[in-house]
């Protein structure tokens, strides 16, 4: 049971808010915030599940790290007010992926601002040197949902392609390519929608 | 088999562990529950550890060597090394890659290597007194201590034969030891005056969240001063009755030293006291040279004094640095031996404006701590079932609160330095910032800066200067194996990874083909290679240490 709750936190983490994820109210004052931390972290930190399967503990880990990186944007004011904003945003596109880069990308020595999405493989297969999604994941187990995301993708069904990419990501966290792949999707998406509309 | 928690201190170390939900501190075959953290290497092969090893500090300081806990995780060419030689008698050398070596009877150890030796008298004390083997344990560190000295103490317990579940932070042991962590909020300071040094550190608690707000220190501010000033007074007294300074005699001073600290803790409960200290120096034909000396409490106070406005005035720095005034406090925890004098309470209650916590031995508070927490990171009992998952889109109001804590809070600690890498120019680039919970884990992108780059050489500190040379230099993260491409192609995306203890993880991948790159953090002067640790511990084996 505590398994199928594991796999449903999963498969939302990169969907849900920071609120949403510490279960706390947007208008929530700082002493609320760090209350809500509070029952997050007595449920997820990891030292409450030592006697867990492997597996389920990288899970809760990667909850746990999520909750922490929500935390710590939600406790600082600057960050917070720059988060809200990010969300009511125009595209309303709500990306919360654990490399949200929060100041400047360093280049060591200088370079240019990282573009990662043209050169990875675009949805609709335009012939990228490096091939298929999945081999871009660097987890054996999240590899068959790269693959179904991809062919979903090629028979145009994003938002079921989305799910299955998502699903990789959990596994995957933080693999640029699929972040780039979900962005391309979503702009499809978009896309699409706008397609039907009068 | 057992877990226990050590408290390892510059003076002093104590070890607990909790048996039948009670924490008992473990004493060695005498019954002393402290243990010198002196080591002595004896002609005879032995390794000596605790009071035996201290009573060999004035025939045999070369090889006797006390306070290591001021020089672990320090690099070859910091301060704190350069004013070891000037200060310890005992012999030390560069080691490879900026490490610090100890030189004894044609031996080198590494700095860990000679903490291990104390810690494993403390687990061969713990395994006498619990009658079965022990091999987890929590170590404590002030909350200052940096990357560099927590993975020492760490590879220091690992050498000693410990698996060692966590590296833990001092104050937050002390307020451990007084229950703190079940549920109320507030703010608590902990004053921690020991033999050697002094720390401040101020905690903000919010149920098992406990974020370190400030803490602030002086290393070479502690109860071992007091007992040197008092020394100096009875010097003059026995010159005055003698016409002989004991200073010339390193033995007969020592003797002093040893007398006033009894003295000093004499004070502690009586108004006044009276040593008489016989054969303090022999005289013309031999005569023995006695000292009879009499010291009132009130007089300690006046020597004391100035002592206890040192550690109000890096108690107020650590309040300068965490915007508070003495009286956001609703806690003061007293830790270390040097608290037990009437005047530290009564100024530190004056300065806070609430009385202190005092309920716990000082000497002991910490290891408690470390106990508690330990047998909390085995109890299997007290796993979390998962609740469902939030719906994204739909504002939730707040989760059912968690179910009644445990009888052991689970404890989310924070990172008390940010981890920062080094940019353009000489400043600084903040990974992870100061008073972030850990475990956590934030990513950085970094760019070949030359065509057909194929290393890229990350430089990584940690502190809260914008300067990157004013904090503490860490080490070099070595991005290797890139493809070969024209300069910006290459982009890596590093993950840095601070685990529970507090230390550092990286894990790289090529940001473009998703390849995981080769990482190798190198932290300066720290013994990393699992071949050198494992070569430490079967040497460590086979040293005979004895109390």
């Amino acid at each position: 049971m505590d398994r199928d709750a594991l796999l449903g936190w999963l498969a939302v983490i990169d969907e849900v808010s920071y609120y949403e994820l510490l279960g706390a109210d947007p208008t929530a004052g700082q002493d609320e915030v760090r209350r809500a931390f509070y029952d997050f972290a007595a449920t997820f930190h990891p030292d409450s599940h030592a006697a867990r399967p492997a597996d389920e503990r990288s899970a809760i880990q990667r909850i746990f790290t999520r909750g922490t990186e929500a935390y710590r944007v939600l406790s600082d004011p600057s960050l917070r007010q720059r988060y809200d904003l990010m969300r009511a945003g125009p595209s309303g596109a709500r990306r919360i992926s654990g490399s949200l880069s929060l100041g400047p990308i360093l280049s060591a020595p200088p370079a240019p601002p990282p573009s990662l999405a043209s050169s990875t493989s675009a949805p609709s297969g335009s012939a990228s040197p490096a091939g298929r999604l999945e081999d871009h994941v660097r987890v054996m187990r999240a590899r068959p949902f790269a693959h179904e995301a991809e062919t979903l993708a090629k028979k145009r069904e994003y938002a079921k392609a989305k799910l299955q990419l998502k699903l990789a990501m959990s596994m995957d966290p933080n693999n640029p390519a699929l972040e780039s792949y979900l962005l391309d999707l979503d702009s499809r998406i978009a896309e699409a929608k706008r397609g039907r509309g009068p | 088999m057992s877990v226990v928690g050590i408290d390892l201190g510059t003076t002093n170390t104590v070890v607990a562990s909790v048996r039948d939900g009670r924490v008992h501190v473990l004493a060695d075959e005498h019954g002393n529950r402290l243990l010198p953290s002196v080591v002595s290497f004896h002609p005879n092969g032995n390794v000596l550890v605790g009071s035996a090893a201290k009573a060999r500090r004035l025939v045999d300081a070369k090889n006797t060597i006390a306070s290591v806990k001021r020089l672990i995780g320090r690099p070859w060419n910091s301060d704190e090394i350069r004013l070891a030689q000037s200060r310890f008698a005992f012999e030390l050398r560069e080691g490879t890659d900026q490490g610090t070596l100890v030189v004894t009877r044609g031996e080198t150890y590494a700095l860990p290597e000679i903490s291990a030796f104390v810690l494993t008298r403390a687990r061969q004390i713990a395994e006498a007194a619990l009658g079965e083997v022990v091999d987890r344990a929590v170590i404590t560190v002030p909350a200052h201590f940096n990357e560099l000295q927590r993975v020492s103490t760490k590879v220091a317990g690992r050498i000693a034969g410990f698996d060692v579940l966590r590296i833990l932070n001092e104050p937050t042991a002390a307020a451990l030891a007084y229950g703190f962590g079940k549920g109320e909020a507030g703010r608590v300071a902990v004053y921690d005056f020991g033999g050697g040094t002094f720390d401040c550190s101020l905690l903000q608690l919010t149920g098992p969240l406990f974020e370190v707000l400030a803490t602030a220190g002086d290393t070479f501010l502690g109860g071992d001063d007091i007992d040197s000033a008092i020394a100096e007074i009875m010097c003059k007294s026995f010159l005055a009755q003698h016409r002989y300074d004991p200073h010339v005699d390193p033995q007969a001073f020592e003797k002093l030293r040893s007398a006033a600290e009894d003295l000093k803790k004499d004070l502690s409960v009586n108004m006044q006291t009276v040593v008489d200290l016989l054969e303090v120096g022999h005289g013309l034909g031999g005569k023995s040279l006695d000292l009879r000396f009499a010291m009132t409490q009130a007089d300690l106070d006046t020597l004391v004094g100035p002592f206890v406005e040192r550690t109000l005035a890096v108690t107020q720095e650590a309040l300068h640095l965490a915007h508070l005034s003495p009286s956001s406090f609703d806690q003061i925890v007293l830790v270390g031996g040097s608290t037990r004098m009437p005047i530290v309470k009564r100024r530190v209650e004056a300065y806070f404006g609430v009385p202190v916590m005092d309920r716990v031995n000082p000497d002991e508070v910490v290891a408690i701590g470390a106990a508690v927490q330990a047998a909390a990171l085995v109890d299997a009992t007290r796993q979390r079932s998962i609740p469902p998952p939030p719906k994204p889109g739909v504002v939730s109001a707040r989760r059912d609160p968690a179910p009644p804590a445990a009888v052991v809070p689970v404890l989310v600690d924070v990172t008390p330095r940010a981890l920062v890498v080094e940019t353009v120019g000489g400043f600084c680039d903040i990974v992870i910032p100061r008073n972030a919970t850990i475990p956590c884990e934030h990513t950085r992108v970094f760019a070949t800066g030359r065509d057909l780059q194929s290393h890229v050489h990350v430089r990584i500190a940690q502190g809260e200067d914008p300067r990157f040379v004013g904090n503490t230099y860490l080490g070099e993260l070595e991005l290797s194996g890139l493809r070969p491409a024209p300069r910006g192609e290459v982009t890596v995306s590093v993950s840095f990874e601070l685990d529970a203890d507090g230390s550092l993880q990286v894990r790289a991948v090529d940001a473009v083909s998703g390849r995981e790159a080769r990482a190798l953090m190198k932290l300066v002067s720290v013994a990393q290679r699992e071949e050198d640790i494992q070569e430490m511990v079967s040497r460590s084996r086979a040293a005979s240490v004895t109390g």
